[in-house]
């Protein structure tokens, strides 16, 4: 009868002791390491990169324990996006499903407030955050029909507020004002 | 929950991995798992959305399940016929981690580690996203399909960024309805496995010690890593398009048809994430074509052809068929061919070289990239990787033909869509100066030397 083969596997390799390994093998490591680490030392010395990650990774470690403790979504959103996620949804409090609200042109919010700040101005901005409204943008383009609106966003003071349309003389004012600086 | 979906995209990556014929390595088959898996999810979550399934969790997360199912179980021949990718021996490897290979992995980890946390704690921020991505996930997942009421809602504000390549945001609908409330998770994935391949491929070539600087050099590239944690388009497609580079480069090199279909895959997906990857895949089938020429077994315009095809038939889905017919939107309107402008070109092409060669966006990687590519032509006369270098050549000037011709802003055009369409280059004029013969040298000097008693 044939023998069965146990097994084709290779025999294992020997693992060597400590004493049986090429001597100096550990000191190259450790060479090759101090180069490595000079090499990366010197690579982010250089002030474009040491700027990067002093500006850029540094901060985002130091932010991590305060992002740990906050992972309640309304406050993740508010930090991020600021006056774009609490001015939508202030109009969404404060407005009801009938109500039309009209948005200031893209140069007014430009005027009124820091580049950062001025994307909520748009109505599929507001549509994302909270859902269907009836929004109008106002753009001097297109001839629109403003007659319906009764809400409009408006800065006073350097404070945003939301004012309610209901006399046509306020209409006047506020598309008066969106248009002025252009 | 989703937790359950990337295990889920990881198992289908891998299942796709192992029909091709990847076995070996763990370590490559674990970066390329996901995008592989990510990319085939989408692909079915569109035809579940074709026809007529609606998107929920519970419809998504079975056909993911039955897809991994059917690539991973061994139908005929039995639970031995599954090619296994080593995993538990390419864990043991780690013991056989060098010293030097430990820090240059800490370095990259501490590296990532903040893109990888802020891409699951942020919301999604930037206004095209909101404009475009991430609006149609968000409300595809409301309504259960991707043709949303949101399209009727607010149709007369949108600009094009709805309906850009799906890719994005059907991966936004994926992990928005598995559960994570800002989706973007995946991008973090996408973002390591496009380290993990980069490393492991140039770990094949040059030293652990090399491999690593030159995985940091990417990583630390300010707008590239920028955009590993802010959700658009151009990221994913540039983790897409580099893979596939890398492995049509392996294909020419190594003569192994599932570095071929791998690649050509991968580009597709890339066509699938940005609809003018199209131009690119004419580019890298016609490299594929003139590098195979010389070897007679292999029918060269047939595998152009198949490389072009399979981009063609993700471009064609989306721009002919989807958007036309079913969106009712007409992408084409801001292209004109047929014209003769060289102001336009000239302005075109320095505005381009402007947007390269800043460093505040990019570092000093284009300027080592020309010292190596200068060392490697003229000193050593080494034409290796030259396919990397021509692919690196031609991807610039596909950009400023398909600028000419796309009708947007000039500034647009540039700022925008050169500027983020450029992250395909940077991943692969890494790879290229890491495959080049000055740090193949460098590699082989270290390696004898350690290897001197």
């Amino acid at each position: 009868m044939k023998k069965k083969s146990r097994s084709k596997r290779p025999a294992r390799k020997k693992r060597l002791s400590p004493a049986q390994k090429p001597k100096g093998t550990f000191v190259k490591q450790l060479c090759l390491l101090l180069v490595l680490c000079g090499t990366i030392y010197i690579y982010f010395s250089i002030p474009f990169y040491r700027a990067w990650i002093e500006s850029r990774i540094l901060p985002y470690y130091k932010q991590m324990p305060h992002q740990i403790k906050t992972m309640d979504l309304e406050k993740r959103l508010t930090e991020r996006h600021q006056y774009n996620y609490l001015i939508p949804k202030m109009i969404r409090e404060q407005t009801s499903d009938s109500s039309v609200v009209l948005f200031p042109s893209r140069a007014y919010t430009q005027k009124n407030f820091s580049r950062d700040f001025y994307s909520w101005h748009h109505p599929i901005w507001n549509y994302y955050f909270f859902g269907p409204g009836n929004y109008v943008l106002f753009n001097k383009e297109i001839v629109q029909d403003f007659s319906g609106v009764t809400h409009a966003v408006y800065c006073e003071e350097g404070r945003i507020r939301l004012i309610e349309i209901d006399a046509p003389e306020k209409l006047t004012a506020v598309l008066e004002s969106y248009r002025e600086p252009e | 929950m989703y937790i359950i979906t990337i295990i889920l995209h990881y198992a289908i990556g891998w299942g796709l991995l192992n029909k091709l014929g990847f076995r070996r390595n763990g370590w490559e088959i674990f970066g390329l798992a996901f995008p592989l898996g990510l990319g085939s999810g989408t692909v079915a979550v569109f035809l579940m959305d074709a026809m007529g399934i609606p998107l929920t969790t519970f419809s998504t997360t079975l056909v993911f399940l039955v897809m991994a199912a059917a690539l991973i179980y061994p139908w005929r021949s039995g639970i031995k016929a599954v090619a296994w990718p080593h995993i538990p021996r390419s864990i043991g490897k780690i013991k056989k981690i060098s010293l030097v290979e430990w820090i240059s992995l800490g370095m990259i980890f501490a590296l990532c580690l903040p893109s990888l946390w802020r891409c699951f704690y942020l919301p999604v921020t930037p206004y095209d996203s909101i404009h475009g991505i991430d609006l149609v996930a968000k409300y595809a997942v409301q309504d259960g399909k991707i043709n949303s009421s949101m399209f009727s809602d607010v149709g007369q504000y949108l600009s094009t960024q709805p309906y850009y390549a799906p890719f994005a945001a059907l991966s936004q609908t994926i992990y928005r309805l598995a559960g994570h409330p800002f989706g973007k998770i995946w991008l973090a994935l996408m973002f390591l496995s496009l380290l993990v391949v980069f490393y492991v491929n140039l770990r094949k070539k040059i030293h652990p010690a090399l491999a690593g600087f030159l995985t940091i050099v990417l990583i630390s590239i300010p707008e590239l890593y920028a955009y590993t944690f802010l959700l658009q388009t151009d990221f994913s497609n540039a983790v897409f398009v580099s893979i596939s580079v890398i492995y049509a480069f392996r294909f020419i090199k190594e003569r192994e048809m599932k570095y071929f279909w791998l690649s050509s895959i991968l580009f597709g997906f890339g066509a699938w994430s940005r609809s003018e990857t199209l131009a690119f895949a004419i580019i890298a089938a016609i490299l594929i074509i003139l590098f195979t020429l010389s070897d007679k077994p292999l029918p060269s315009f047939k595998l152009g052809l198949i490389f072009f095809s399979m981009s063609f038939l993700f471009f064609a889905v989306w721009n002919l068929y989807y958007l036309p017919y079913v969106l009712e939107y007409t992408p084409e309107s801001y292209f004109k061919f047929g014209f003769w402008d060289p102001e336009r070109l000239s302005t075109i092409w320095k505005g381009m070289w402007i947007i390269l060669s800043d460093t505040a966006y990019w570092g000093y990687v284009l300027y080592f990239f020309f010292a190596i590519a200068a060392i490697n032509l003229l000193f050593f006369r080494d034409r290796g990787n030259l396919f990397i270098l021509l692919w690196i050549i031609l991807l610039f000037c596909g950009f400023l033909v398909l600028l000419y011709h796309l009708q947007l802003g000039l500034f647009a055009n540039v700022n925008y869509t050169f500027r983020r369409g450029s992250f395909k280059l940077w991943p692969i004029m890494i790879f290229y100066i890491g495959t080049s013969a000055l740090f193949v040298r460098i590699s082989e000097k270290i390696e004898n030397w350690q290897r001197i008693k």
